[in-house]
């Protein structure tokens, strides 16, 4: 029973993430101009591209742990150019590019020194990559207090999702290790399921809200 | 077989407490989320707000302007008429008295009637500012008439035809007939001068108990409505205070090349 309910979330979720894809899509020769929306594709894009390619590994029952790496460093990546589209403020933008280059610089000789934590969930990674994209979204919520507000759906989804998964994250080698008992960890991936259908839900939203109707905002 | 046992329990300690740890973030994000919604409301009612104090404060003052503007009018025209045209009448008086004395020779004569001239022209013409500042008809006769006099003196002057059909408005005070002619006024001046328009048809109806409905259609070149509501020149601005004044709606129809049609109604109070 709770098998069947976990596959449903996780189709739900592939499903939804699929949805987003093509409404992106169709939205997209409306909104090619605009930086922020081309960003938000090329995040979606990847995520469905890494989504496949998980997928296909775990029908080969391929040890796929390493591909974690690509999404959290992709995610801060895309996340970062996403962000500096947003916060328009010269002195905000300058934090992010610090934050930005800090980061891979840190993340770069971690893994030259010893490039076998590319095969187990790097904590000081999950930590880098996902706490500055929840001080950025905090800033866009502070700068979208007196305006009309961008991707206020989209940043609601990041912050909720990013804030939580990192906990999870955190505890990944916990979870994944051998020793733990399998049906636990179930749970917990569960819980992470059921988080990223929230994300999507809220990414749909966004798209509803601000590119459903063209000629509303042209 | 006991350690096992000790090990899964530590581990659903564990577990129990990240599952805590993500419901509390979870909450927390929402929280901080809700926060910022509820600030955002609150902040963006308030600048409404302002803006529309704002708003209001500018019509009262152009209101206010306007008022001023129709006292200055008011006391130029007198001023004009006691200081002035007074003076100028016993200057040509006594020219008239001076020209029947038979002593005077031909050049005196000569230079007293073109005094007279001048004197006559000169009262004429600030008989004719003295009246556009403030027709006198209006105050006399009431609005109907100073309307139907305004309407022919431009029809005489073959610059543009009016047909009207005007009503008896009773119930309006002075300075409200004041701003309904000033309106009429300003419409056909723009409809002439901006519009090219050689017919109008104007018409100021009673509209039930204590209201009435002014319309003034032309046939000039007509204008893009929504341009004119963003940058409206002075003229049509006053136009709107008035009608603001009056406690009355403007509405404008208008398209290029297919005149224009000005509505300005009572409003609804009831």
């Amino acid at each position: 029973m709770t098998e069947f309910i976990d596959d449903i979330v996780k189709y739900l979720g592939i499903l939804l993430l699929i949805i987003n894809f093509i409404l992106f899509t169709k939205s997209h020769k409306y909104y090619k101009n605009f930086m922020a929306f081309n960003i938000l594709y090329i995040y979606i894009i990847i995520s469905l591209t890494l989504l496949t390619i998980t997928n296909i590994f775990n029908e080969f029952k391929i040890r796929n742990l390493y591909l974690s790496h690509f999404y959290f460093i992709f995610q801060f990546i895309i996340l970062s150019i996403f962000y500096i589209t947003l916060l328009r403020h010269k002195s905000q933008q300058k934090l992010i590019q610090i934050l930005f280059v800090s980061v891979i610089f840190i993340l770069g000789i971690q893994y030259a020194l010893d490039y076998h934590k590319f095969f187990k969930f790097s904590l000081l990674e999950i930590f880098l990559t996902s706490f500055p994209l929840t001080i950025y979204s905090t800033i866009h919520l502070y700068n979208s207090l007196t305006t009309r507000g961008e991707y206020l759906y989209f940043n609601a989804a990041i912050l909720i999702y990013i804030t939580a998964t990192t906990l999870i994250f955190i505890l990944g080698n916990y979870i994944t290790g051998e020793e733990i008992d399998k049906t636990i960890a179930r749970n917990i991936w569960f819980i992470h399921k059921v988080l990223y259908l929230v994300f999507l839900i809220l990414t749909f939203l966004e798209w509803k809200n601000s590119f459903s109707s063209y000629k509303t905002k042209a | 077989m006991e350690k096992q046992f000790l090990i899964i329990q530590d581990q659903s300690l564990v577990i129990a407490a990240l599952v805590y740890g993500i419901i509390f973030l979870v909450l927390l994000t929402t929280g901080l989320l809700l926060f910022f919604h509820y600030s955002r409301r609150k902040i963006i009612q308030k600048e409404l707000e302002k803006a529309a104090l704002k708003l209001e404060h500018q019509k009262t003052i152009l209101q206010a302007t306007i008022a001023t503007q129709e006292e200055e009018r008011k006391r130029i025209a007198q001023d004009l008429h006691d200081a002035i045209s007074a003076r100028l009448n016993v200057v040509s008086l006594t020219t008239n008295l001076l020209l029947d004395d038979d002593s005077i020779n031909e050049e005196q004569k000569s230079s007293l009637e073109h005094i007279l001239g001048v004197t006559t022209t000169t009262l004429e013409s600030s008989r004719k500012i003295a009246h556009d500042l403030l027709p006198p008809i209006l105050d006399k006769f009431g609005l109907k008439v100073a309307l139907e006099e305004l309407f022919e003196d431009f029809t005489k002057s073959k610059q543009v035809q009016i047909k009207y059909d005007i009503d008896e408005l009773d119930f309006l005070s002075k300075t409200n007939d004041l701003h309904i002619f000033r309106i009429a006024q300003e419409l056909i001046n723009n409809a002439v001068r901006h519009g090219d328009a050689s017919r109008m048809n104007i018409q100021l109806k009673k509209d039930g108990e204590n209201r009435f409905i002014f319309t003034c259609k032309d046939n000039g070149n007509g204008f893009d409505v929504k341009k004119v509501r963003k940058q409206s020149g002075i003229g049509l601005q006053n136009i709107k205070s008035r009608t603001a004044i009056l406690e009355c709606d403007l509405h404008v129809e208008s398209e290029i090349d297919k005149g224009s049609l000005f509505t300005i109604q009572s409003k609804n109070n009831e």
